[in-house]
């Protein structure tokens, strides 16, 4: 019960942005989606949501995604999408409130809902705001808690998945590594019946430090082909991370936990 | 935890009770704009005039006065046709706004009531020489309002649809495009009528309610409250739509499907208002963007509002288009134009300057 990636291809206009991807994600465990500007990162995310049209198979908890209709693609998966435009005032609340309405959950589970998944991000504080107010950064975390609260909502099926797209991309340093932590802590621990949780994640992220210290696998992309789905370290590989991004890298471990980090060589 | 939840309980209890307050004001305002409607007139100015009305029209217990018959047949329909169509026209534009992620839509403003006027105009020429479609009268003169109507909703859609994106530049140009269009055809329909027909055609550009009858009204009333209950029915849509289309479909909203029908709703309800009360403008651009400054902007409450709300603002301009240069009487259309179009650079202006928003 997870995700299965068979021979996925997308082409658009004859110019093929994914080629032929095999993979799988399980529950429990947060995947890293990293890559180039343009490796095909943001197209992969969109196949895997059901959203964008491919050539080959995908199947989430074992039902091939094109037999799922959206209503019923909403409670497998959530998913936070790089930009979110929202030209009209809705207070912070509402936004979060929003990802519950096409659902029957009564006004005081939405509720504890809306304020367990603004704390999770941090944003309790802005609950009453007005959600244009906010800055860059803030409205991130709201969107984020939205997208939560969606997956919280359909609390009773099994596994559910979140696909965030450069869910730190306005974030402070803070917040970036708040951000990844609640989420590592949400797909370790997020289940009362048995230990393991049966939420995962798919994350796209620049800072590979920040895949490295809070993902369990790291998928590289480069130019639509995958290069390697494996734990961090087999990736810090001074090699690859070359031959990926084309520059050179000093690789250590981090004191505290012996997790790699990278630093780009300045000259 | 804690915290939150008292939050809540606060929010929740002010805000109710400031939606509680919101509805019944506006409802009021609503019965006191009908009451007033009803007692002013060109003839007399009686406040107790409804009552006596009412009072000898549904008992039928006097022989009705001269008075009490214009009330009954005359003013009653014209101020529930001014409710039905405000209504019609404030929810129209509320969802057009949804649709189009955009304050700035409007039937008027995209050309949808332009279009149901053409549609109409032809329906009029043309039901002169047809013997079975003059019988037809209003029905005949709706249904081509509705084709006008959808018609033009649909150019104007697809024409703004870049890759699937609605292109706010080319909407409001696309709009532009429509209005100079539909306008060139009425003109161009207006040069082969006769006296009779250009007299109505005039009516069909500038907006009056003046020929509201009871007919109208039965044949107007059921559609435009389907139309504004059915667009009700599709606000958790709209409102996530609002999010951005890809939110809305990562929510489980099959957005094309929803904007399609939403689209055939308006030009119904702006077909069939237009149909009976001819080109009225602003209406569905003002009354949404004066509750969202107010109050709020969920179309859970939006769409109740705005229905209240534009019906109330028709009904007042209804009394004011009798009232300001009686016992001559100023066309609605302009009326409301010559208020709306003013707001509408205001809010214009505001735009550019909030939001840094691309027109």
């Amino acid at each position: 019960m997870s995700i299965h990636v068979d021979n996925l291809s997308v082409t658009i206009n004859g110019r093929k942005i994914l080629v032929d991807l095999n993979f799988t994600c399980r529950p429990g465990e947060i995947t890293a989606i990293v890559g180039e500007n343009g490796a095909g990162k943001s197209t992969l995310m969109n196949c895997l949501a059901g959203v964008a049209e491919f050539v080959g198979e995908v199947t989430i908890n074992s039902h091939p995604i094109r037999s799922l209709s959206l209503a019923k693609l909403a409670q497998y998966r959530a998913v936070l999408p790089q930009h979110s435009s929202l030209n009209f005032p809705f207070s912070v609340y509402e936004v979060v409130r929003l990802a519950m309405s096409l659902g029957c959950l009564s006004q005081e589970d939405q509720e504890l809902i809306i304020a367990d998944c603004l704390a999770l991000v941090d944003a309790t504080q802005f609950i009453d705001r007005d959600y244009l107010h906010l800055s860059g950064g803030e409205k991130q975390r709201v969107q984020l808690a939205r997208v939560l609260a969606q997956l919280r909502a359909h609390a009773h099926r099994e596994n559910r998945f979140l696909f965030l797209d450069e869910p730190t991309s306005a974030l402070d340093l803070k917040h970036q590594y708040s951000t990844l932590k609640m989420l590592r802590e949400l797909c370790t621990n997020n289940n009362s019946h048995s230990s393991a949780s049966n939420i995962g994640a798919l994350v796209i992220v620049h800072d590979l430090n920040l895949a490295s210290f809070y993902c369990d696998k790291i998928l590289l992309l480069d130019g639509g082909r995958l290069i390697a789905h494996d734990a961090p370290k087999q990736i810090f590989q001074h090699d690859i991370i070359k031959k990926s991004f084309g520059i050179d890298v000093f690789i250590d471990h981090h004191p505290d936990t012996y997790k790699p980090y990278l630093i780009p060589r300045l000259q | 935890m804690k915290i939150s939840h008292l939050s809540f309980n606060h929010l929740k209890k002010s805000h109710g009770y400031k939606r509680l307050v919101e509805f019944a004001l506006l409802s009021f305002c609503l019965m006191i704009f009908l009451w007033l409607g009803v007692s002013i007139g060109a003839s007399n100015i009686n406040l107790l005039l409804p009552i006596e009305s009412l009072y000898s029209g549904l008992l039928g217990t006097f022989e009705p006065s001269i008075t009490q018959s214009i009330v009954l047949n005359i003013r009653l329909p014209r101020v529930v046709m001014a409710l039905l169509v405000g209504a019609a026209l404030a929810v129209s534009g509320a969802s057009l706004q949804g649709v189009c992620r955009n304050p700035l839509a409007d039937p008027g403003l995209l050309g949808i009531s332009a279009g149901a006027a053409v549609g109409a105009v032809m329906m009029i020429l043309f039901a002169q020489h047809v013997p079975f479609l003059s019988a037809a009268g209003p029905y005949a003169v709706s249904i081509a309002a509705f084709a006008g109507a959808a018609i033009a909703t649909f150019s104007v859609y697809s024409l703004a649809q870049v890759n699937g994106d609605i292109q706010i530049p080319t909407f409001l140009l696309a709009g532009v495009a429509i209005n100079a269009l539909a306008g060139a055809m009425i003109g161009g329909l207006s040069f082969i009528a006769d006296d009779q027909a250009l007299r109505l055609i005039t009516f069909w550009m500038m907006g009056s309610l003046a020929s509201a009858t009871w007919t109208s009204v039965t044949i107007s009333a059921p559609i435009l409250a389907i139309a504004i209950f059915a667009i009700y029915r599709k606000r958790h849509a709209l409102n996530l739509i609002l999010l951005g289309e890809s939110n809305a479909r990562f929510t489980g909203i099959d957005v094309e499907k929803v904007k399609n029908q939403l689209l055939w709703l308006n030009a119904l309800a702006v077909g069939v208002a237009v149909a009976f009360s001819g080109i009225i403008g602003f209406i569905g651009l003002v009354v949404p963007h004066i509750l969202r400054m107010s109050s709020d902007t969920n179309y859970r409450y939006l769409i109740v509002n705005s229905a209240l709300l534009g019906a109330t603002l028709l009904a007042l301009a209804d009394l004011s288009s009798r009232m300001l240069i009686a016992p001559a009487e100023l066309p609605i259309g302009i009326l409301t134009s010559l208020i709306g179009a003013p707001f509408f650079i205001g809010l214009l202006m505001q735009q550019k300057r909030r939001m840094g928003f691309s027109l």
